[in-house]
């Protein structure tokens, strides 16, 4: 931290100092207007008006491109989705058969062991 | 007035000039800056899920037999826990003779919109310390689970009393929603006003911008001026320099929130604080925490405003375990891990702590 010497050598320690006075103010009253209902509200009331603004312009989208996809034959968003999370829960079998695997042949071990 | 010689102001007055350049050159730098660098190895992984084992530092009759499996948030990545070598919690770990596992959850994608936060405690958690158990050949595990990652952690155990953890670090935890004043979430986030529904139908995944902008808000003097305020200053110590890069790589260096996982926040966590109340219920089975047992670390920063202390004050309150030790430190949410005190809080009070009931080193 700055010492009252830095303070008499270098000028811009006293603007420093005014600086870090004004942020400290600057940051309480943020934090009174940023925690009061009234934000909140407006807060959520923008983003509830941002995703209903946005809904219509994305149901266009999706279906402007799910028609481009149909034309040139190739999967849609959608469908590449859907896969995905059909290959995520296979994965997850995967790994209960692998984990099941696993313990079997470390007790198929023990037995040749025993 | 003390007297200033024209060579000491030339040279203040130099040095401010440089000033703006270099500042300016560190914060376009920092999404380079390297992080993450303790040695490590990719054991297992699952969808975007990736379980990391830490290369021990010290020689196996010096490494406490009980891993330790470090679980962190699910909205952000989890490299804060191995910042830069020097500052790095994993690191610290390591050379106090622990066996660090990290489940990193990775960026989740469109398809996995409809993953809840119930999946992270009751599908993948269990299936990440099942692997640690394998490959440390051990059934003991110690849980350190930090801000949503104590959420996911506390959801395991109460679905798994009967182990295999050992012993549970919970960092921040989320868990009491009823003191709604303190929070800003639960203003912002309020069911009187927000339409969750609405917004995760249109929106999907939780944007990673949503997350750090909202979290950004919640101090907004502090993150948008002050941080660059503070490099400013220590624009000439290139260890402080160092650091505030890779705070800054990791603060906008985010994922997204599967949209399911934030519906059910808010919803059930949030509004309906379910976790508590004893209402929630996974998998068929309530969620009752009384019915873990296991000695417990919780751990509270005491300036924390994106998870305020009264929150996390309830542990001992709502868990069954006898042993509860609760530990509030000066720091914030964030600075509580990697602030430049970290390495002589936190980190020491959670290895002492976990080292007492970790089993005696070697005897693995």
């Amino acid at each position: 931290m700055a010492t009252s010497n830095d303070a008499a050598s270098n000028p811009m320690e006293t603007i420093r100092r005014l600086r870090d006075r004004l942020l400290g103010a600057a940051g309480n009253a943020a934090d009174v207007v940023t925690g009061s209902e009234a934000f909140g509200q407006t807060m959520a009331r923008t983003m509830n008006a941002a995703a209903a603004a946005t809904a219509s312009v994305r149901s266009v989208a999706h279906s402007g491109a799910e028609m481009a996809a149909g034309w040139l034959n190739i999967p849609t968003r959608r469908q590449l989705i859907e896969l995905a999370t059909r290959i995520n829960r296979i994965e997850l079998i995967l790994d209960d058969l692998d984990v099941a695997a696993s313990e079997l042949l470390d007790r198929l071990e023990e037995a040749e062991d025993g | 007035m003390a007297s200033r010689s024209p060579f000491a102001m030339a040279s203040a007055i130099a040095d401010t000039v440089r000033k703006p350049y270099r500042t300016f050159r560190a914060i376009s730098d920092s999404a380079k800056t390297p992080v993450g660098l303790t040695p490590r190895e990719e054991i297992w992984s699952l969808n975007k899920i990736k379980l990391y084992r830490y290369t021990p530092t010290r020689p196996p009759d010096e490494i406490h037999p009980v891993p330790l499996l470090l679980v962190f948030a699910v909205i952000t990545k989890p490299f804060i826990m191995d910042l830069r070598p020097g500052h790095s919690f994993v690191e610290f770990m390591l050379d106090r003779g622990f066996d660090v596992y990290l489940v990193d959850w990775g960026a989740p994608g469109p398809e996995d919109a409809g993953i809840t936060l119930d999946d992270y405690g009751a599908e993948f958690l269990p299936r990440a310390i099942r692997r640690v158990q394998k490959h440390a050949g051990i059934d003991d595990v110690n849980l350190l689970g930090y801000c949503f990652g104590s959420l996911v952690t506390l959801l395991y155990a109460a679905l798994n009393p009967d182990g295999p953890a050992r012993n549970l670090v919970l960092l921040t935890p989320p868990l009491d929603m009823s003191q709604r004043d303190d929070s800003k979430f639960s203003v912002w986030l309020d069911e009187r006003w927000f339409d969750v529904d609405r917004f995760v139908d249109n929106t999907g995944n939780l944007p990673e911008f949503a997350i750090t902008t909202g979290a950004k808000l919640l101090k907004v003097v502090a993150n948008y001026i002050g941080a660059y305020a503070m490099l400013w200053d220590r624009i000439d110590d290139p260890d402080s320099v160092a650091n505030w890069q890779a705070m800054h790589r990791w603060v906008h260096d985010g994922v997204e929130l599967p949209a399911e996982a934030f519906r059910q926040w808010v919803r059930d966590y949030l509004w309906a604080n379910a976790l508590v109340s004893g209402k929630h219920v996974v998998n068929g089975q309530a969620i009752d925490l009384s019915r873990i047992h296991v000695p417990v670390l919780n751990v509270l920063a005491e300036l924390d405003h994106i998870v305020p202390p009264r929150q996390s004050l309830g542990v001992a309150e709502h868990l069954g375990s006898e042993e509860v030790r609760t530990e509030v430190l000066k720091a914030g949410h964030v600075g509580i891990m990697s602030g430049r005190s970290a390495h002589k809080h936190l980190w020491p009070t959670l290895a002492d702590w976990l080292a007492e009931r970790s089993g005696e080193p070697g005897t693995r």
